[in-house]
């Protein structure tokens, strides 16, 4: 990090995020906002009046738009737990100004997670029936199905995640509230739990961080096989395949760091201060993770077609062949190969990794094509089943789109509002690099 | 202060929740009318109780079906075309009978739809009305006594060790 | 505490018995002979009548949300005038190994001691791992609230639930019949002998290609129906091990003479 940097610039740089806001601002988060609340929450009222019947699912196909959402924001979710875990465990330095902003969307992406699991869900009213707890009825919950392993993943990693995410925020909070004023104020003397930055308490922040980044590291891998089970447990042609879990650990891991990239690229645009923090040095670090990522993908991917063709049965070869030969999932295969498979490859050149190419457009193809990919898995496998006779196509409703397209406005005006609230780049990790020079980019 | 203020958050919070979950439970239990106000003010008491007629003589379906039977009004007319016929609530049965219309009763112990229950069942291995309905012959307006809910179903089925008396479907429909 | 840990070894010592998830008290099996089988479809109808299945309309068809817990397969092979026709009713398999339940995570749908594999409408919570699951595409989902408009509402069964909006439902092997039959088996003092219970599909096939009954009873039709050399299994590569087992339609060379 640049040394000329000063202690109380970039306090002032990073709580200038929080207190400075311009009209447009305002006008954006209105616009998510209104968009976010008329895209997802009214079609779900809706759909809640009137069924499941408004969406596009039918008799084979019981599984679709709701679903692929559901993996895809698990997927983003995993970026924000690995910089934060791994990369806190390993001490990486660049991690530090990009940690926190992942961490929130990891937050984020888990609410959008919680929130599809209700949304598909039949009678979202019974939900606490998949909880074990007592009652007078001496039912349980069954603890041979992928849903309830879901139910435990899923529950774990949200609570972690906040709590990690807290855990972290308290010094900068703590500072914060020398600074600023009315509301804020009170807020943050509440949330910082009367932190003063004795030795004792950084001491035993640290040692928190350390013991949650630990507690979490498993839940990397953990929480993305378990949602993969969902699928690879059942006997279904295009879900039943071993591969599964280390497939859809790498997908998420790929789609969260395309999330990242795009994250902090966009706040760099808004907020250019943010470039003082975040260089060209830390897209060079991503980048890299984005093509590693990219090249296990596209093995996986290779080989889950193959075990398909290996296996040779007539159920496998229909799914095939449906998924790669008919249109138009023929084309949107070969769109998730170019986007997850090729463009990442770009980075490779290390002059468009902090280009405006490897900054927007990359991460925007892989966004894109990760989704794709759990749309051909989803319902495109539950198109060709066993007997032919139920054999039937899946076309999503409005509906379905609505609320796919307003999870996206949602997630960013939820995200707008964290920014205002909290700083989104780590002030007291941060300060620590200040002076220290990393190790240089070759 | 701060933590002061931090401890009445804390307390607040839990006590909320507590309240919370009292109120659920004591409104599902209580929210249904236990004893609701019926179209004649029918007393078991008397007919039960003081003249000792047995249960079966106008619930008599019991041992036969599903269902314990609500008394046709013709049943009540049987009696009451002699007895006691210029009583005000006679009166107002013999309307009913005179119109053709049946008596409106008010279901006190309401099973939902899902729920298959035959007293059929539950009469022929012995067991006593008075187990779930209480002690109907000393109550003017007729009272649940028992929850019936799931819970208090299982409990009698587990003691009594009745066979598959745990499974879904013994119950269900 | 004491009480309660030994009531929990006493049901785990009741599960570690060698063969208690073999034991039954039925095995209740059909058996459906497809060469008396002529795709009359009098059986998908009784299913609509006998289980309250709502009639979804010419739409809901065409997107395949028929809800017919029993449906008839017509398979055609070759070109007109030179065609087979095959017929294959078919409806749930009350699976021995079912892959439905192991995806539900409330036990809203679980193999009870008769054989059959039920689900408890009032617990399902409408996750669709169940159907998702399923290798025979049979469950039914009630996408809408499906009202029986007067006076349809007269010719409910009033055995069978009338399910909500939002919840699985399937084939249930007409358990409210088996459930009738035993309890008259129980008033007479007897158990239920072969013949005592039909589904309505049974009592309905014209040609008399189905048979219902129990498995583990020796001397039953269905016993000795299920040893014939025609018999097979749908899908029985998959190991789900099925409870209806069919009889293979012996066909000559040559075109089919069904219309």
């Amino acid at each position: 990090m640049d040394r000329s940097i000063t202690y109380k610039e970039a306090t002032e740089d990073i709580s200038g995020i929080i207190t400075k806001t311009g009209w447009r601002y305002y006008a954006i988060l209105t616009l998510m906002g209104v968009s976010g609340v008329s895209f997802l929450f009214l079609p779900w009222a809706y759909q809640i009046y009137a069924g499941q019947g408004v969406t596009g699912l039918n008799a084979p196909i019981f599984w679709g738009l709701y679903l692929v959402n559901f993996i895809y924001w698990v997927g983003i979710a995993h970026a924000g737990t690995l910089i934060s875990a791994m990369l806190y465990i390993t001490h990486t330095p660049w991690r530090r100004a990009i940690a926190r902003g992942a961490e929130t969307m990891t937050f984020f992406a888990l609410f959008l997670v919680t929130l599809f699991i209700f949304i598909h869900m039949g009678r979202p009213w019974n939900f606490y029936w998949t909880f074990p707890y007592p009652s007078q009825r001496e039912i349980w919950t069954s603890f041979v199905s992928p849903i309830t392993f879901d139910v435990f993943a899923i529950g774990t990693y949200t609570t972690s995640s906040i709590v990690f995410l807290f855990f972290g925020m308290i010094p900068d909070i703590a500072s914060l509230s020398h600074t600023t004023t009315g509301w804020r104020k009170s807020l943050y003397t509440f949330l910082s739990f009367g932190w003063r930055g004795t030795d004792r308490q950084w001491h035993l922040q640290a040692k928190a961080c350390m013991f949650f980044a630990a507690f979490i590291m498993p839940l990397v891998v953990s929480v993305h096989s378990v949602v993969s089970w969902d699928f690879a447990l059942s006997v279904v042609p295009g879900y039943a395949k071993t591969i599964f879990a280390p497939y859809f650990v790498t997908g998420a891991l790929l789609s969260g760091f395309a999330g990242v990239l795009l994250m902090l690229s966009v706040m760099r645009e808004a907020y250019p201060v943010i470039k003082k923090y975040v260089t060209a040095y830390h897209y060079d670090r991503v980048t890299v993770f984005v093509v590693v990522l990219s090249m296990i993908w596209s093995y996986l991917t290779l080989m889950e077609v193959v075990t398909g063709l290996y296996a040779n049965t007539s159920q496998e070869i229909e799914h095939l062949k449906y998924k790669l030969a008919i249109s138009p999932f023929s084309y949107l295969f070969a769109l998730m190969i170019f986007s997850n498979s090729v463009m990442p490859l770009l980075y490779i050149f290390k002059k468009l990794r902090s280009s405006f190419i490897g900054r927007f457009i990359i991460p925007v193809f892989v966004l894109v094509g990760m989704w794709l990919e759990r749309f051909l898995i989803v319902p495109n496998s539950l198109s060709r089943k066993f007997l032919p006779w139920m054999w039937h196509d899946y076309s999503p409703t409005w509906v379905e789109v609505s609320i796919t397209a307003g999870a996206f406005f949602f997630f960013i005006s939820m995200f707008m509002i964290f920014i205002k609230v909290f700083p989104i780049i780590a002030i007291f990790e941060v300060k620590e690099d200040i002076g220290i020079p990393m190790r240089k980019p070759h | 202060m701060i933590l002061k203020s931090f401890a009445l958050y804390i307390i607040i919070g839990i006590t909320g929740i507590i309240t919370f979950i009292i109120g659920y439970s004591i409104n599902d239990y209580y929210s249904t009318d236990r004893t609701p106000v019926q179209p004649i003010e029918f007393s078991h008491q008397i007919h039960a109780g003081t003249n000792e007629i047995p249960c079966k003589y106008c619930h008599i379906y019991t041992e036969r079906s599903r269902h314990a039977g609500v008394p046709s009004v013709q049943r009540c007319m049987g009696c009451h075309s002699i007895i006691k016929t210029e009583s005000p609530l006679i009166e107002k049965l013999t309307s009913y009978w005179e119109t053709k219309e049946p008596i409106p009763w008010v279901k006190v112990h309401n099973l939902p739809d899902y729920v298959y229950f035959p007293h059929k069942r539950h009469i022929r291995a012995g067991l006593d009305c008075k187990l779930c309905h209480g002690d109907i012959a000393s109550m003017d307006r007729v009272t649940r006594v028992s929850s019936l809910q799931m819970g208090w179903c299982l409990n009698c089925h587990t003691q009594r060790g009745v066979k598959n008396g745990r499974d879904c479907w013994t119950c269900h429909q | 505490m004491a009480g309660l840990l030994a009531r929990i070894a006493e049901r785990w010592n009741i599960h570690r018995e060698p063969g208690f998830f073999k034991k039954l008290d039925h095995k209740w099996t059909m058996v459906i002979d497809l060469d008396k089988c002529n795709g009359c479809g009098a059986c998908v109808t009784s299913c609509y009548a006998e289980n309250n299945l709502p009639v979804v309309g010419k739409e809901e068809c065409g997107v395949s949300r028929a809800f017919s817990w029993l449906r008839i397969e017509r398979y055609v092979e070759g070109e007109y005038p030179d065609v087979k026709v095959k017929f294959i009713p078919v409806m749930c398999q009350h699976c021995s190994k079912a892959p439905c339940e192991t995806g539900c995570p409330v036990y809203a749908t679980y193999h009870n001691q008769d054989g059959l594999n039920v689900q408890v409408y009032n617990r399902c919570v409408g996750t669709f791992t169940c159907a998702t699951y399923c290798t025979y595409d049979v469950r039914r989902f009630n996408w809408r609230t499906y009202k029986f408009e007067q006076p349809l509402d007269q010719q409910l069964n009033p055995d069978v639930s009338v399910r909500e909006m939002g919840i699985m439902e399937k084939c249930t092997f007409c358990i409210q019949r088996i459930r009738a039959a035993k309890d008259k088996a129980k008033d007479e003092g007897k158990t239920v002998e072969d013949g005592d219970i039909q589904t309505a599909c049974v009592q309905t096939c014209p040609t008399g290609a189905m048979t219902f009954g129990d498995l583990q009873d020796a001397d039953s039709k269905v016993a000795k129906l299920a040893k014939s050399p025609r018999r097979y299994k749908l899908l029985e590569e998959l190991n789900t091990d099925p409870s209806v087992i069919y009889l293979k339609r012996v066909m000559k060379e040559g075109p089919s003479k069904h219309g």
